[in-house]
């Protein structure tokens, strides 16, 4: 894992906060992370208050980097400690960032990036329904069945648009044998 | 029996057709037909007009109330008796009687499907594309292999949507399509087929 050289700095600059403070610090970083709490915590919080805001905002910001590029990464709680035993990190915070990021990093992975990756509108939900047409103002006994079918698709940011067609039975064999030789792509493949 | 029913209007429009020449009569016809698939030839027209001596508004009017004939026994799919009934109502001679026939009988298909083209509908699905890629890393994750469908839906409106899903999603779409194309061979479907019949 790289990681660049102010966030490197930023694990010797935890030297100058106090060791007391350092809990309720991980407190913060794992609450942000998990998007339970926000940086208005460091108002509330006595201790924190009074550590110099330039350093507070450094050692934040390097923390919260590791921490995701360790997600990013795929490391294990193990693998962390190991990494930043190499680096110049206090060894008993370094004890205490594996732990929590071990009990976190699943969670705060399915959160932030397994959904903020780039992707297309993705499939989500099929209804279909299938009328009989009798006649129109323009043509009458017209007699023939059609199908609509309506796709819901979700975009990034969970809004859902819905596409819709209509098709004749032709269309829909057509359309069912494509789909079932994709899905048949993919059993060939495992 | 469904007979079309001609307006007095169209009636006087379609009058001097009892004392035309057949090939003249024909020529009308044909221009009707024309008019009616989006052709409208002017220049024919008004050849016709200076040949039978009356003024071209006058036989245009009478290309007007031919299309509506055609149009309205393509729309019902008037048989061959009901047609000539209508026709009778403006007691053309024999022989253009015949040609207004013949002409309904061998353009009727192709009417109705243009009229079918012009009716209430959805856009339809035009063709499906999908692609199967094996998801390995962006930039956020990596060590991934994850497989993942692309599609491209194209739509008779001309509208292309991409759109991607993975392989659970695929397959419960299929299965409910396949779900829904057996429908149409359903005992429910026939007995409605057969009732509205």
């Amino acid at each position: 894992m790289e990681l660049s050289k102010s966030n490197l700095n930023s694990l010797s600059l935890l030297k100058k906060i106090p060791k007391s403070v350092h809990q309720e610090l991980l407190s913060l970083i794992f609450g942000v992370l998990l998007q339970q709490a926000d940086e208005t915590e460091i108002e509330k919080s006595q201790s924190l208050k009074q550590i110099d805001s330039t350093l507070l905002k450094e050692v934040f910001s390097g923390l919260i980097t590791i921490v995701i590029q360790a997600i990013k990464n795929n490391l294990n709680a193990k693998s962390l400690a190991q990494f930043l035993k190499d680096t110049n990190a206090p060894t008993e915070f370094v004890g205490l960032l594996s732990t929590a990021y071990g009990k976190t990093f699943q969670k705060i992975k399915e959160i932030h990036l397994e959904t903020t990756g780039f992707y297309l509108k993705k499939l989500i939900d099929i209804n279909w329904r299938m009328d009989y047409i009798i006649k129109s103002n323009k043509i009458e006994q017209i007699d023939k069945p059609v199908y609509f079918i309506d796709l819901n698709l979700q975009k990034k940011d969970g809004q859902i648009e819905k596409l819709k067609f209509s098709c004749d039975t032709n269309q829909l064999q057509d359309l069912v044998t494509t789909l079932k030789d994709a899905v048949l792509a993919k059993k060939t493949l495992k | 029996m469904v007979i079309i029913y001609f307006n007095n209007e169209q009636k006087e429009d379609l009058q001097f057709l009892q004392e035309l020449s057949f090939e003249v009569g024909s020529k009308i016809v044909q221009v009707s037909i024309d008019f009616f698939k989006g052709n409208y030839n002017p220049k024919l027209l008004q050849n016709v007009s200076t040949k039978i001596n009356l003024p071209q508004l006058k036989v245009e009017r009478c290309v007007y109330a031919l299309s509506y004939l055609f149009t309205e026994s393509s729309k019902l799919s008037l048989s061959k008796s009901d047609f000539l009934e209508s026709v009778d109502a403006i007691s053309p001679t024999k022989e253009i009687e015949e040609c207004l026939l013949e002409s309904y009988q061998k353009n009727r298909e192709e009417m109705r499907r243009i009229l079918s083209e012009m009716s209430l509908k959805l856009p339809s699905i035009d063709s499906l594309q999908w692609r199967l890629d094996v998801q390995i890393s962006s930039r956020r994750t990596s060590n991934e292999a994850k497989p993942v469908y692309l599609l491209k839906l194209k739509t008779s409106d001309n509208r292309t949507v991409w759109f991607q899903a993975d392989y659970n999603e695929l397959e419960s779409m299929t299965n409910q399509l396949e779900i829904a194309l057996k429908e149409s061979k359903s005992q429910h479907y026939k007995r409605i087929k057969k009732y509205i019949k």
